[in-house]
């Protein structure tokens, strides 16, 4: 191979690797491109059902809408896709959202049992208020982790790093919730 | 003849009669060097005193119910609740059954001596001590609980017990009740698609509700914890309804939701099962799980967790009544107005928690319903609203006044 050869070859590998980065990055930028690039570079096989808990369309109960999620190797990371899921709101159109579509998850910790979910004020400053609004946004997070994951119990959710009273002025979250079962939709024929 | 007329002279005098008081018990206080004396009536040879103005001798912060006729005592971390005819008490780490029950004694609610010497005083972080044969009982903080009483010169005086003139029976007849218009000022509430905020309609129904129960019976007094937009917090209006030692407690509201069909009117309550980890913690504490002694509050969490049992306590004990209160105003309501009955729920709300008195909060309708919202825009509407709930509230104290009367 001459050395003139040589050269156009290594250029055209450049070219190559910064195109594939460059599409990388675009996919990254746009919505559920993260997701894409995921199930393109991660085996089919490592996924992981997920039943996430979305509002009735009467915002009186909380339904599960199932989904396959990548598997994540830290706890932390898997806990962050899921309440994205849930941020991205139900695929189903009986159900209804219970996070706003501007929701930040800043951070996720874990300590003996409890979830601590720091959220931006994003989701303060676009919730629609209400008791039932806010009961279905606080326990759609409680009831989707405490199912999912076998190792939380209890989830506490904090605004911009803090520890809240209430997150739009009902429910009391100074201190870590359990699963709410009472807000799982009945089936038709049960009694309340 | 004669002898059956002697007979029935001799049962009465042993009978205990409706003679009252029995005697009287004199009281020294050693932490206000105050001495005093209250009334005891015996019941099966057991006395009993009146446990509101011993706790106010005592300096302990006393709620006292008019409407359910129950007594809440409050010093430092304690909180107890007393009710006439209900024998077990929760003292915090453990349930006592107390005998002779709790009785309702000319409006006063009395305990046996027992209760109060072997009990309430560790409870509430006092030392009560009771000298049967001179009626004599000495009130001593906890710390001297070793010690010879009588005999110890005082080390402290502490101010005396704020007992106001205000407090005293004949104003205490007078049914208080608060309404807390939710929101205000910086807080708009939940917001309707064509602008109409949360704040704005609950402060006209809470205006509109008082002046209706005002017009309805005079003898209530009603206040409001806002009476115009401005922004209250939540623990502040609890406490403005505890200090104000009121009977009823009601939060209005309308609701809001990410769904613009959900619509309908519900009542809320304080949910039990919320605390669940205050009855974990209870029964961790019962079973020796975490021992108060050993520990000896070296450890911070311990503190905070036995605090967190105290303090969720004294709501728990409204619950039955909050919930009866609940059925009255959704029938009230839903009967006034055409709207869907969502029915009674419970949840864990902030502004009822530490509530010492029946509370409920009120979710008129969705907001964010653009229906729901022109109806909340009508003054009609409104109005209604209203009077569903002032006649819930009146059939509620009526209620009352029929079922609990006088046992003597």
């Amino acid at each position: 191979m001459s050395r003139s050869k040589k050269k156009w070859l290594f250029l055209l590998v450049l070219i190559l690797v910064a195109g594939l980065i460059g599409a990388l990055f675009y996919l990254k930028e746009r919505k559920g491109g993260e997701s894409l690039i995921r199930s393109l570079l991660i085996p089919a096989e490592e996924k992981v059902a997920i039943s996430l808990y979305f509002s009735t369309e009467d915002a009186a109960y909380l339904a599960e809408e199932k989904r396959d999620l990548p598997k994540e190797e830290e706890v932390g990371d898997q806990i962050k896709l899921v309440v994205k899921e849930l941020i991205k709101g139900p695929a189903s159109s009986n159900l209804f959202p219970t996070l706003p579509g501007e929701t930040v998850l800043r951070e996720v910790y874990i300590e003996e049992g409890t979830c601590f979910l720091d959220f931006g004020q994003e989701l303060r400053d676009n919730h629609p208020g209400g008791s039932s609004g806010e009961e279905l946004t606080i326990f759609s997070l409680v009831n989707t982790l405490t199912q999912n994951f076998s190792q939380i119990e209890r989830v506490q959710i904090l605004i911009e790093g803090k520890e809240v009273e209430t997150l739009v002025g009902h429910i009391d979250l100074s201190s870590p919730l359990r699963e709410k079962k009472s807000l799982l939709a009945p089936p038709p024929t049960s009694t309340p | 003849m004669a002898k059956i007329i002697l007979s029935l002279i001799f049962i009465n005098i042993f009978m205990p009669g409706p003679s009252y008081p029995d005697g009287k018990i004199k009281i020294i206080n050693h932490l206000t060097h105050q001495r005093t004396e209250v009334e005891f009536v015996k019941v099966d040879g057991e006395k009993m005193v009146p446990v509101k103005e011993l706790a106010e001798i005592a300096g302990a912060t006393v709620y006292w119910n008019s409407l359910t006729k129950r007594v809440i005592l409050k010093r430092e971390n304690g909180i107890i609740a007393l009710k006439a005819k209900e024998a077990e008490v929760n003292l915090g780490q453990r349930i006592v059954k107390v005998n002779p029950v709790p009785q309702l004694i000319k409006n006063k609610l009395f305990v046996p001596i027992n209760f109060v010497v072997n009990e309430l005083g560790l409870a509430l972080g006092l030392n009560f001590s009771f000298i049967e044969s001179l009626d004599r009982l000495t009130i001593g903080s906890k710390d001297q609980a070793d010690q010879p009483i009588e005999l110890r010169p005082a080390p402290f005086i502490p101010p005396p017990p704020e007992i106001s003139k205000e407090e005293q029976p004949s104003l205490n007849n007078r049914l208080k009740i608060v309404i807390d218009p939710g929101h205000g000022g910086k807080d708009s509430g939940a917001i309707g698609p064509s602008g109409l905020m949360e704040k704005e309609v609950v402060l006209d129904l809470a205006k509109r509700l008082k002046k209706m129960l005002e017009e309805k019976d005079p003898t209530l007094s009603i206040i409001l914890t806002r009476d115009g937009d401005y922004f209250v917090p939540l623990d502040k209006r609890t406490s403005f309804a505890n200090h104000h030692k009121a009977d009823i407690f009601i939060s209005l509201h309308v609701n809001g939701a990410f769904s613009r069909k959900a619509n309908g009117f519900e009542v809320f309550h304080l949910s039990a099962e919320a605390s669940d980890d205050t009855a974990r913690a209870t029964a961790a504490l019962e079973n020796g799980v975490i021992d108060l002694e050993k520990n000896g509050g070296e450890r911070k969490d311990r503190i905070d967790y036995t605090q967190f049992i105290l303090a969720d306590m004294a709501q728990l004990e409204f619950i039955e009544e909050s919930i009866e209160l609940c059925g009255l105003i959704e029938k009230g309501v839903t009967k006034k107005i055409n709207i869907v009955d969502r029915g009674i729920k419970s949840a864990f709300f902030y502004v009822l928690k530490d509530a010492l008195m029946p509370s409920v909060l009120v979710e008129a309708a969705f907001i964010t319903n653009p229906f729901e919202e022109a109806k909340l825009r009508d003054a009609g509407f409104r109005e209604e609203v209203a009077s569903g709930i002032a006649e819930a509230i009146l059939e509620y104290k009526a209620s009352y006044e029929r079922t609990v009367g006088y046992t003597r």
